[in-house]
């Protein structure tokens, strides 16, 4: 079939996710004209209106990528072969359609720490300069936090974060602009507990309203009802912030924003090393367009973003045997069985909480395991970790915890998971995760979506150093159960087995185009602009080079509000790289 | 959801060994069943279980052959059993979830990846060439050959015991299925009971709300603003969905 080469536009950007829809509202309001393609179909806030059906969205993933055209492979060493991952249900992966993953997110905004992006030789600097294993790839981000601080206090007003400052996190030029959401029962056993240890817990930064707030874009949101149907469910009430209500709606009011679905970009297009725009397929039709454009713009997942790059032959492919190159190394991720689903579940024979309601964001954390505080014995791990509380809404299906050693069925389950159904809680886990020269993504030799170009191929697999500091959060996480007063607290995840799988993969994935001060060891700079290709900028959390212990979108957005600021004072006729490489 | 399957997952491997090992001590290991080992054993058919107990539901969008219908309502209510607390899934309505379940996309599989090579011999459902639906009626059928061949009795007039010991051999892995591991299936089973359990009523399940009333479970309410700083527990009414549109519409405004 013929290609329709298209009128061309400004800029075109790939995704209207959070990345894609702070691009697409800074450059609009800059009086650029932006379309933005999307693969997945249209969505608005109607089609959230009472959408509590447990089994559509939590069970059944309904908000979750469509697998059956594309999905990823998996294995964990080179040498064997991987097996892509083909279960939607059992898959905990990223979204499509109109605001990507930011609809169905939680709404937790934090930020990286000062630490986290002189990652290098605060690590050294710790632990001494023979710290880092020689296969730990960790460097530094080519930026530090006070020159990305204004960019995540930007987009923290913009999504209307609500919330305290934590005590051992890098320092806010201004207070969040919203207060924390409220305090329910459960959130203070754990603060009290938190305290009595000597701990310094504080509520999880939140995007989920606690107030009703109109951003500095001037879009309303509501207060939030607390109803339990969040993280997995887009917002009837208007009361999370995601791209739709925000930066999009943002971006259509100026007039000059065109948002295109079910456009699935195959092939960025160049001319030696500028990019001319972008190869796209209506997957309705199969009908194929060319879109050119002055600056391109990936914004998608970090599995999207690696992969159009691969396919597209732009930068060097990550070479795992050498190290050299850099498209598709350094990939990170809170993995399921290390991290986000790790965690202690406690229960509690004399108390019952109100465990049906809650908000995505809705939780209080602490932070005195972050690499900046961790200052423990026995801790033969780098890096950090979280601990947390969340009231997110237990829902009926998904909440059948009993106490280990119940059986999963039958008279003595239906029985235990009754009882118990509003007397536990979890105490959860967010691990830093930090890079392996053998850990990175390539393009799978066998399988191929459904227009016949290759799937993007995982190489993932879990060393002491990831066992070691699940062994210890597993130790912590028990502790403050007790001090909560559990009656059974369940082990965890066996730190001795556990190991990368398609269980492990998680939508907290990072890398694979990460940002740097050298082309020699990153693919982007600190405007996320393509070392090799001035007018590609790649944003998201790809450009990520390690996974730190918290929440990724507060830098995925501060990130991409650097980048847009890039990308207009590329269009201004500053046509070059931003930044000098180093 | 996710830790749950992932810790029972876990689990499993570890039971398993132990069950095998003990299985093996006692000399009842089962090894693979296959349709032809059932002939002989259909004559000696007795009835220990009176039927009757249940109406089977003729409204059918996919399961056709009766046996197979039998076998799901008697395998769901041994996972969730009636019991003092309140009904089983028989009478919540499981049967027919799961049924309608089968017939829809997800019973096709039509958001998962299905293009071969298939790599793994015996796979989890996750990898199987086979389709939920065609896993499904492998697994039944199945568990249909196993009671005549152990009892000489057809699934659903075995025994509440025996149907559990079925069970049982299914989730430690000691059926041999066509293109699946029996222990996936069953996770795949008990998973879709607890699902027609717990589901919104709307899908067949869940009659009359009564499994989120056993579990204290209020459902889809429009609001908990008012109660989030409460100290004790609130019993509420449970709301279902289509309920709480019409609330939801009217509260917000909208037509």
């Amino acid at each position: 079939m013929k290609t329709e080469k298209l009128p061309a536009t400004d800029v075109v950007i790939i995704g209207s996710g959070w990345a894609g829809g702070v691009a697409a509202a800074e450059l609009t309001k800059a009086g650029y004209q932006v379309v933005c393609l999307e693969r997945g179909a249209d969505r608005q806030r109607e089609d959230f209106y009472a959408s509590k059906d447990e089994l559509r969205y939590l069970a059944r993933h309904e908000l979750y990528k469509d697998l059956s055209g594309e999905t990823y492979t998996t294995r964990n060493r080179p040498g064997e072969e991987a097996i892509p991952l083909r279960r939607h249900q059992t898959d905990m992966l990223h979204d499509e359609g109109t605001g990507g993953t930011g609809v169905h997110w939680a709404g937790q905004t934090d930020r990286y720490l000062p630490f986290d992006f002189e990652v290098e030789q605060r690590l050294k600097k710790k632990h001494g300069e023979d710290s880092i294993p020689a296969d730990m790839t960790v460097q530094n981000w080519g930026i530090t936090y006070e020159e990305l601080e204004p960019y995540y206090d930007k987009f923290e007003k913009t999504v209307g974060v609500g919330g305290r400052q934590s005590s051992l996190g890098g320092k806010h030029s201004a207070a969040y602009p919203n207060p924390p959401m409220k305090e329910m029962p459960m959130m203070r056993l754990f603060r009290e507990a938190a305290e009595k240890l000597g701990y310094h817990p504080y509520p999880i930064p939140a995007a989920t309203m606690s107030e009703a707030y109109t951003n500095p874009d001037g879009e309303s949101l509501n207060s939030c009802v607390y109803c339990g149907f969040c993280s997995g469910y887009g917002c009837g009430y208007n009361a999370k912030a995601d791209p739709i209500n925000t930066v999009l709606a943002t971006a259509k009011k100026t007039g000059n924003f065109e948002l295109r679905n079910h456009a699935y970009v195959s092939r960025i297009l160049y001319e030696g090393n500028q990019a001319t725009g972008v190869l796209y397929i209506d997957t309705r039709t199969g009908k194929k367009y060319e879109q050119p454009a002055t600056l391109v713009v990936s914004a998608a997942f970090t599995f999207g973003n690696t992969r159009l790059l691969l396919l597209s032959g732009i930068g060097e492919p990550y070479q795992p045997e050498t190290k050299q190159g850099v498209i598709g190394k350094n990939i990170t991720a809170h993995y399921n069985n290390l991290s986000i689903k790790a965690g202690s579940v406690g229960f509690f024979d004399n108390q019952k909480f109100n465990s049906y309601v809650g908000a995505g964001g809705l939780g209080t954390v602490i932070d005195d395991f972050n690499p900046e505080h961790l200052q423990e014995q026995g801790a033969d791990f780098l890096h950090g970790f979280q601990l947390s509380i969340s009231q997110t809404g237990a829902g009926a299906i998904s909440s059948n915890e009993v106490p280990q050693n119940t059986p999963a069925w039958g008279t003595a389950f239906k029985k235990a998971s009754l009882y118990y159904t509003h007397r536990n809680l979890t105490v959860g886990t967010l691990n830093s995760c930090l890079p392996r020269a053998h850990n990175f993504m390539d393009l799978d030799p066998v399988y191929k979506d459904t227009f016949g170009d290759p799937l993007l191929r995982l190489t993932v697999r879990f060393t002491d150093q990831e066992r070691n500091m699940l062994r210890y959060t597993n130790e912590k996480s028990r502790e403050l159960l007790q001090e909560m007063g559990a009656d059974i607290i369940n082990a965890s995840e066996d730190p001795n087995h556990t190991e990368f799988s398609q269980f492990s993969v998680h939508n907290h994935t990072a890398g694979g185009v990460v940002m740097g001060a050298s082309p020699a060891t990153s693919a982007v700079n600190n405007f996320s602009q393509m070392w090799d290709m001035e007018n590609l900028f790649v944003i998201g959390a790809s450009s990520f080079p390690h996974t730190s212990c918290y929440n990724p979108t507060g830098t995925i957005g501060a990130l991409a509000y650097r980048a847009a600021e890039g990308m207009i004072h590329y269009l201004q006729g500053n046509a070059e790289l931003l930044i000098e490489s180093k | 959801m996710l830790r749950r399957e992932y810790k029972q997952a876990k689990q499993k491997q570890v039971d398993k060994v132990k069950r095998k090992a003990t299985l093996k001590r006692t000399g009842i290991f089962v090894g693979a069943f296959t349709v032809g080992s059932l002939i002989g054993s259909i004559l000696g058919i007795k009835t220990v279980k009176a039927p009757g107990s249940h109406v089977t539901s003729n409204e059918r969008l996919f399961l056709k052959r009766q046996k197979e219908f039998a076998a799901l309502e008697q395998a769901v209510e041994r996972i969730y059993p009636e019991d003092e607390h309140g009904p089983g899934a028989i009478q919540l309505g499981v049967p027919a979830f799961i049924d309608k379940q089968l017939a829809s996309a997800w019973g096709a599989n039509r958001k998962d990846y299905r293009y071969p090579p298939f790599k793994i011999e015996k796979p989890d459902v996750g990898q199987s060439p086979w389709t939920i639906r065609e896993i499904f009626v492998e697994g039944l059928r199945k568990m249909e050959v196993m009671s005549l061949v152990l009892f000489q009795l057809s699934f659903e007039h075995a025994s509440d015991e025996q149907q559990i010991e079925i069970l049982q051999r299914f989730e430690a892995d000691e059926v041999e299925l066509d293109n699946v591991r029996a222990a996936s299936f069953f996770a795949l089973l008990r998973d879709t009971t607890l699902e027609g359990v717990y589901a919104d009523p709307m899908y067949s399940g869940n009659k009359d709300m009564a499994a989120w009333k056993m579990k204290e479970y209020p459902g889809a309410r429009y609001s908990y603003k008012e109660l989030v700083e409460k100290s004790e527990f609130v019993p509420l009414e449970p709301v279902d969905v289509a309920t709480h549109h019409q609330v939801f519409m009217k509260k917000e405004g909208k037509k």
